[in-house]
């Protein structure tokens, strides 16, 4: 029945063509896709020059009369590039069709509506979801790392399912949030994730092989219909529809493995106990005795001295897993798309996973032709087993798999964990022994999902819309934190239960409207008002001693703990309206208003007014410019308005007396003294601050050459802060630390470009290219009372300088006569010991370049992308070099570079003399509470960050075996890096604003391999 | 039809649109201290303030010690390691901790006059005045104990200036209550800030009942909680801390009066008896607090224990602690023969090679233990010294110092001059080890800091400028008007 209703779906396409009958031969062929091989239905195929043509069939296959003396073929279909054949003598020709890379023709989603690319006035750059398709990714942050100019990526974790930065154009905010706006389907999401077992991404509820596109939204002309949220920008992502058409379901599943890199090399016993031994005897310790170095660390010279690696006992190779079943299809009044997914990762250190489900329905129904309805329901569980990271925890393996000493073992002869550890029972780390605590710890986090949304559409007249949208980002996560007895430090065990909700939802009415008249002039705009509240509680409870590990439940626990409870709320309102203009179709005049309030700022202060304005120039549709063939397209565009920030924390503007948390960590209960409660003032509040505003500026030009062979675009940006939202610090002795206020500007300007082309296209091999870069220059700009420098919650910034830089002393090596660490100082004088006045700027935190190149392969559907991804111009601090950067000073196990201490007066080294505790003659060797840049180092990077190579099977086989596709694929991530950072990943340095700021303890990205198939039923 | 579609996309907009926010964590303090109940919360928010782990819960009792020459470092953790060698940096700070509780006192002082009294409870021993000037008075005493803790880690006592610097702290009298009340001030003078210590307790001596009236049954309204001695201050708290203050500022008379006024108010003022002297360390309630901190397990997070606890610090008598500093042998070497105090010090030949104090030992489980801040001993410390440097009362000073010996396994001493006030000195050393004093007495008697042996570091002579702590840096950026202690 199938076959017989294609065949007539043939038939009368082929019909409006029969004229042809009289032509006196026939080609066939068949067209097929340069991606993937397969047949293409539905493509014109005409004879050049005459009304003759036809279309190809549902397996790609046309078949056409031509005169006896050929001529050319002409064939075309929306989306790919149009391709002219000479026919010649012969009787078949196959085709290999390209898609339209220039994609100018193409609609990108905009605010609130879509926009032809060609016209657009402001700055847009936009993702397909084909390039993160499969990738072993959880999140769309990743996917689209690298690939957009002007959008800066990195990863803040390296576990599974963790959070990353994503920066649109620099750093504009020093105390509020700078993550981008993210909208998923018009749903604007939460920031905020909801479990801290592990890294929490709250993007990663969305199955990236269900996403479309993403549109980054970079300048005012684009992100002002966004108001008080767009001054980071605007990421806009759309999941895929139903199309009309038959049925299709595919099928992916994928395995593959993941494996740390570039782990710190430790020292082996043997070798730890030498620099012990050295360290004790410089610094007039006994070697022997009840606190001896040979008593505590081992005799170096004790042919059975032990020597454990702790490092191999907790990382390991780690397994992953996608299955994927979507189905989509459609008729005349409803489409839809079904799609199922599972993803399992397991991290690089043992125990560490990440498991998500996902469902999504996206159905859009027309009951009658001027009504659209539509829903997208999504949902997902996350179930995180997470690994402690990100500080100088003893109990966290990324601090303790390289400082616990090699000396002593995890394990007791009969294969239990030692305990206390270490077997010479110094108590190093607190006697934890850190392979039993990752083993035993639990720390689940569990958080369902749904970003989920309504919408409804109605034809007023032709051209006038109106649209009606609610949608919800809610999840609920519980996180269980056991500690249990059988680690000795947590004496009876304890158990830690958070449970927290987020509930945001935004429901918007636009009316929208587009008419042309006649060929001149052509109108479109958008008005409309939204509303979005957001809502985050949550409780947490604890209960000590426990009768067995096995049981978890609070209600187990002996000791009752206190409770805790948090809650915090905001809401926020707009009205907006957005008119664009076009003459002749080449020149466009846009500009956008937005009213926005917010229940973050006082009564005085609450609404704001946002707006932007841009012009665009196509001088190519000028008749002057008809003779340059060569020129497709090529248009100018400039763009500025002012777009706001108010993402501080929700009451900020009052001052607030209540009852303080108990505990200096952990449990938020009120406090108490002797049974009494507590009242003291909690925040100091500041009335009278506002939005942040930031003004935008943007040019551009986006061209398109040689009938599509080359295509890009370069654009410049300025954008200035206004009213930064600083957390002012007062003096401590006036018992507070800090109060918000508006102060302060900062400068973002840069360059971002974008180039594609096709590099070869030869014997139906082709070599695809796309790149884009971008620079970024940050300064600070002003002070609040015109001060050049302020401290601004412990962190120093000095006008004229960017927002973030290392301010330190500077090292000068180790002094080849005495082994001690030396600065230079501010006369540039060396001495041992720097102060306040020797600390400088020592570079930037920030990356001051950008950028990504894709590698694209083609040939007879085998497929090879070579993806790098690069960033630069930013130093690191890596603070695991205090421990493990010792010299032998400290308990701790070292680098294995250590051993390239000061021995004998002469030595040229960087690693200072052996000597407990690190002080000599007063002088801390590490430079103390200034630190110096002995620990800092560039972070500029060139990661290999993706190879894919795929192969699509001959139609003519999969289609003997009732498949419409067949892809099988090989694939790998973070293959290579090239960097001269002195940490293991320069991508992952823990995160103050998205800057390079290393900490301590940081999770590593890992290598990833994956090999799939993709089946097309 | 349209226009039922119409409305219904417009309802699906317009649903609930409202700025307000429900904010279920916080009021203003004008509401918050509008009741005599919240204006006790306060005060009892500036008593938890003093037990923080930068405050009495840690770093008071332990780095008058490290400082010294009582500590030697038994575990490297980073920890105290720094201190005993008398390295340069932050140490003993303060600067923040102990303002805020001074913050929170100056938010009681401004508010509790605007109390209406005739809603504040009264009982058949306290009347409704007495109840606030309770109130007031411990509000004074905390702020007058903070500053003492901050003035003798900052400053040169008066008259024991090193090349004339004579900077106090930053004094405040107002609290912090909107953005120009955190001004940028100036470090008033030693003189001044003792001056302001002086005038607090004066008048707190006045205000606060007495320990008598404190363990009356019933005299604290019911509806206010708990005013349990000696974990509220008191009349003899105020008189206690003043004679200390007095000692500081070198006013041996005064010091000698007030020491003698605090025990008298006391119901028994005799020291523990030296065959209870090792227990009363693992009491609940140390037997000899004038004013004691109280702790409870709630206070702290599941780490505290192991990470923070004096108990972590001092012994390893419960897993995960840490052990970081015995008694130093120069400790152990300045007690006498049969003095009971070695008692606290426990050494084995299989596991303890060092002598592991445990003054210390965190009765009430993982590692929480009450602070015992002003005790009867050092009463009879401060009589003894005060007499004795004031000269001409060596017998009186041989009254008090043998009271307390006696009550320690060591006969009476005839000493008088200079060999009276060395042995007094040794006396407040071994008697308050571990307390967090030793520094601090010799640094206002202008006295050198001779260093242990395993510190191996040399003798640091008062005139070092490491004697006063650093001011945080970060503060002196902030605060132009903030003078840094000299040599930083």
């Amino acid at each position: 029945m199938k076959r017989i209703l294609q065949v007539i779906i043939v038939a009368l396409l082929i019909l409006p063509f029969s004229p042809a009958w009289a032509q006196d031969r026939t080609v066939t062929g068949k067209v097929t896709s340069q991606e993937d091989g397969s047949g293409l239905p539905g493509v014109n195929v005409t004879l050049k020059g005459t009304t003759t043509g036809t279309v190809t069939n549902v397996d790609g296959v046309y078949s056409l009369s031509v005169p006896a003396s050929g001529g050319t073929l002409v064939l075309s279909f929306i989306g790919l590039k149009t391709q002219e054949v000479q026919i010649g003598n012969r009787a078949v020709i196959d085709v290999q069709m390209a898609s339209d890379v220039t994609q100018l023709s193409e609609v990108v989603v905009t605010g609130y509506g879509v926009q032809e690319k060609r016209t657009l006035t402001g700055s847009i750059s936009s993702v397909k979801g084909d390039v993160f398709q499969n990738l072993p990714v959880q999140s769309v942050d990743r996917g689209i790392q690298g690939r957009l100019a002007g959008v800066q990526i990195s990863s803040t974790s390296g576990a599974p399912g963790g959070a990353l930065n994503v920066r649109v154009r620099g750093i504009g905010s020093i105390n509020a949030s700078n993550d981008p706006l993210w909208i998923v389907d018009g749903v604007q999401l939460s920031r905020f994730g909801q479990t801290t077992q592990g890294s929490s991404n709250p993007l990663a509820a969305i199955n990236p092989n269900d996403i479309e596109s993403v549109e980054v939204l970079k300048d005012a002309a684009s992100a002002a219909i966004y108001g008080a949220q767009a001054a980071n920008g605007v990421v806009i992502v759309t999941t895929k529809k139903g199309k009309k058409g038959k049925t299709n379901l595919d099928v992916s599943i994928q395995r593959g493995a993941v494996q740390p890199f570039n782990l710190y090399e430790v020292m082996d016993g043997k070798q730890f106990a030498t620099i012990k031994a050295e360290s004790y005897v410089n610094a007039g310790l006994p070697l022997t005795g009840p606190t001896g170095a040979h008593t505590v660390f081992g005799d170096p010279n004790d042919d059975n001295l032990t020597n454990f690696s702790w490092r191999d006992e907790l990382f390991r190779t780690g397994q992953l897993a996608t299955y994927d079943i979507s189905m989509s299809g459609g008729d005349d009044k409803t489409s839809f798309l079904l799609s199922l997914s599972y993803q399992m990762q397991e991290g690089q250190i043992i125990m560490n996973d990440w498991q998500r489900g996902t469902a999504r329905l996206n159905l859009t129904h027309k009951p009658i032709s001027k009504l659209t309805i539509g829903t997208n329901i999504s949902l997902s569980y996350q179930r995180t087993f997470g690994s402690i990271t990100n500080g100088n925890f003893v109990n966290g393996p990324f601090q303790a798999a390289f400082t616990a000493q090699p000396t002593s073992t995890a394990y007791n002869d009969d294969g239990t964990f030692r305990n206390p550890y270490p077997s010479s029972g110094s108590g190093h780390l607190f006697g934890y022994n850190i392979v039993q605590g990752v083993n035993e710890e639990v720390r689940l986090g569990r958080v369902p999902q749904t970003v989920s949304s309504f919408n409804i559409g109605y034809e007023i007249i032709p051209g006038l819309t109106i649209n009606g949208f609610a949608g919800i980002d809610a999840s609920f996560g519980t996180d269980n934190n056991q500690r249990p007895g059988t680690i000795p430090v947590f004496a009876g065990g304890q158990m830690v239960v958070v449970s927290r909700r987020t509930i945001a939802y935004n429901a918007n009415t636009t009316v929208n409207y587009t008419k042309r008249f006649g060929d001149i002039h052509q109108i479109s705009g958008i008005a409309g008002f939204e509303y979005r509240k957001e809502e985050r509680g949550g409780v947490t409870a604890s209960q000590f001693t426990y009768p067995n590990p096995a049981l978890r439940l609070l209600s187990s626990g002996a000791t009752a703990r206190p409770a805790g409870e948090f809650f915090f709320d905001n809401a926020r309102q707009g009205v907006f309206a957005q008119v664009k203009y076009t003459l002749k179709d080449r020149y466009i005049v846009d500009g956008t208003i937005r009213r926005d309030g917010s229940s973050r700022f006082g009564p005085n202060n609450r609404y704001g007014t946002f707006f932007a304005g841009s012009v665009a120039y196509r001088i190519s549709e000028e008749s002057f410019m008809d003779g340059i063939t060569w020129l497709d397209d090529l248009k100018i565009r400039a763009a500025y308005g002012r777009v706001g920030n108010s993402e501080i924390a929700d009451y900020d503007w009052y001052t607030a007396y209540g009852s303080p948390a108990a505990g200096s960590v952990g449990i938020p209960a009120g406090a108490q003294y002797l049974g009494g409660s507590i009242l003291r003032l909690t925040r100091l509040g500041n009335d009278i601050i506002g939005w942040e505003e930031e003004d935008q500026f943007n040019v551009g030009i986006d061209f398109s050459l040689f009938g599509g062979r080359l295509f890009g675009s370069a654009e410049f940006y300025n954008n200035v802060t206004n009213n930064q939202l600083f957390n002012v610090d007062l003096p401590t002795d006036s018992g507070l630390g800090s109060v918000r206020g508006n102060v302060g500007e900062v400068l973002n300007r840069g360059f971002d470009f974008e180039l594609g082309g096709i590099v070869l296209d030869r014997g139906g091999f082709q070599y695809r290219v796309s790149a884009n870069f971008s620079t970024l220059y940050n300064e600070l700009l002003s002070l609040p009372n015109n001060q050049q420098r302020l401290v601004n919650n412990g962190v120093q910034l000095i006008v004229g300088e960017p927002v973030a830089f290392p301010f330190l002393l500077q090292f000068a090596g180790v002094n080849p006569a005495n082994g001690k660490t030396m600065i230079v100082d501010r006369n540039g004088n060396l001495a041992y010991q720097g102060t306040q006045d020797d600390v400088d700027v020592r570079g930037t935190y920030i990356p001051t370049y950008f950028g990504g190149l894709s590698n694209n392969f083609s040939y007879k559907g085998i497929n090879l992308e070579v993806f790098f991804q690069f960033q630069g111009g930013n130093s690191a601090f890596n603070g695991d070099l205090y421990n493990l950067h010792a010299a032998g000073s400290s308990a701790n196990n070292q680098l294995v570079s250590q051993l390239n201490r000061w021995q004998n007066p002469g030595d040229i080294t960087n690693v200072p003399r052996a000597y407990q505790g690190g002080i000599i003659d007063g002088f801390d060797q590490q430079h103390g509470t200034f630190g110096s840049t002995q620990f800092l180092s560039d972070a500029s990077y060139v990661r290999l960050k993706q190879v894919t190579l795929s192969y699509n099977i001959p139609n003519a086989l999969v289609s003997k075996i009732g498949l419409n596709k067949v892809n099988v694929f090989v694939q790998g991530l973070n293959l290579w890096t090239a960097t001269k950072f002195a940490g293991i990943d320069p991508e992952v340095v823990s995160n103050n604003n998205g800057t390079a700021i290393s900490s301590f303890g940081v999770y590593p990205l890992g290598k990833q391999f994956m090999a799939g198939v993709t089946i097309g039923l | 039809m349209k226009k039922i579609l119409i409305s219904t996309v417009l309802i699906v907009a317009f649903a609930s649109c409202s700025l307000e926010t429900e904010d279920q964590a916080s009021l203003s303090p004008a509401q918050a201290l509008d009741n005599v109940a919240g204006v006790q919360s306060a005060v009892l928010s500036a008593y938890r303030r003093l037990h923080e782990f930068d405050m009495y819960g840690q770093n008071s009792m332990m780095v008058g010690d490290a400082l010294a020459d009582n500590f030697e470092i038994v575990n490297r953790t980073g920890r105290y390691e720094q201190e005993v060698v008398n390295a340069i940096g932050t140490f003993a700070n303060r600067w923040a901790n102990a303002y805020r509780a001074i913050n929170d006192a100056n938010f009681v002082l401004k508010y509790l006059p605007l109390l209406n009294i005739n809603q504040v409870p009264s009982t058949a021993t306290l009347t409704s005045q007495r109840v606030l000037d309770q109130l007031k008075g411990e509000a004074l005493f905390v702020r007058a104990l903070a500053y003492s803790e901050l003035l003798r880690i900052y400053s040169y006592e008066p008259g024991k200036e090193v090349n004339g610097f004579n900077l106090g702290v930053v004094l405040r009298s107002t609290p912090t209550e909107v953005v120009s009340d955190a001004d940028k001030r100036t470090r008033s003078t030693n003189t001044e800030c003792y001056q302001f210590v002086e005038n607090d307790l004066v008048e707190a001596v006045n205000l606060l009942i007495t320990p008598a009236e404190q363990t009356t049954s019933g005299a604290w309204p019911s509806s206010l909680g708990a005013i349990t001695n000696p974990f509220r201050a008191n009349r003899a708290a105020a008189q206690a801390l003043l004679a200390r203050v007095y000692l500081y500022m070198g006013r041996y008379a005064d010091a000698d009066t007030r020491a003698t006024a605090a025990l008298a108010l006391l119901a028994n003022p005799v020291p523990v008896a030296a065959a209870s002297y090792v227990t009363s360390w693992s009491a609940t309630t140390h037997p000899e607090s004038i004013f004691e901190l109280e702790i409870r397990p709630t206070d702290w997070s599941g780490v505290d224990g192991p990470n923070n606890s004096l108990a972590s610090i001092t012994t390893n008598l419960a897993s995960g602690f840490q052990y970081v500093a015995a008694a130093s042998p120069e400790l152990i070497a300045a007690h006498e023969p049969g003095d009971v105090r070695l008692g606290v010090y426990v050494t084995n030949a299989s596991t303890l090679s060092k002598p592991q104090a445990r003054k210390w030992p965190g009765e009430k489980g993982s590692g929480v233990e009450n602070i015992p801040v002003i005790r009867k001993a050092e009463m009879y410390l401060i009589q003894a010294e005060a007499r004795a440097r004031q000269g001409g009362n060596d017998a009186g000073a041989q009254t008090a110092i043998n009271t307390l010996r006696t009550n320690r396994g060591l006969t009476a001493t005839n000493l008088t001059g200079a060999g009276l006030i060395a042995l007094i000195m040794n006396e407040r050393r071994v008697e308050l080890a571990f307390e967090g004093h030793r520094w601090f007495d010799l640094k206002r008697n202008g006295m050198d800091i001779t260093k242990p042996a395993a510190a191996g570091v040399n003798t640091l002579p008062y005139n070092d400028f490491r004697m006063l702590q650093q001011i945080p840096n970060s503060q002196i950026v902030l605060n132009p008007n903030l003078v840094q202690n000299p040599g930083y």
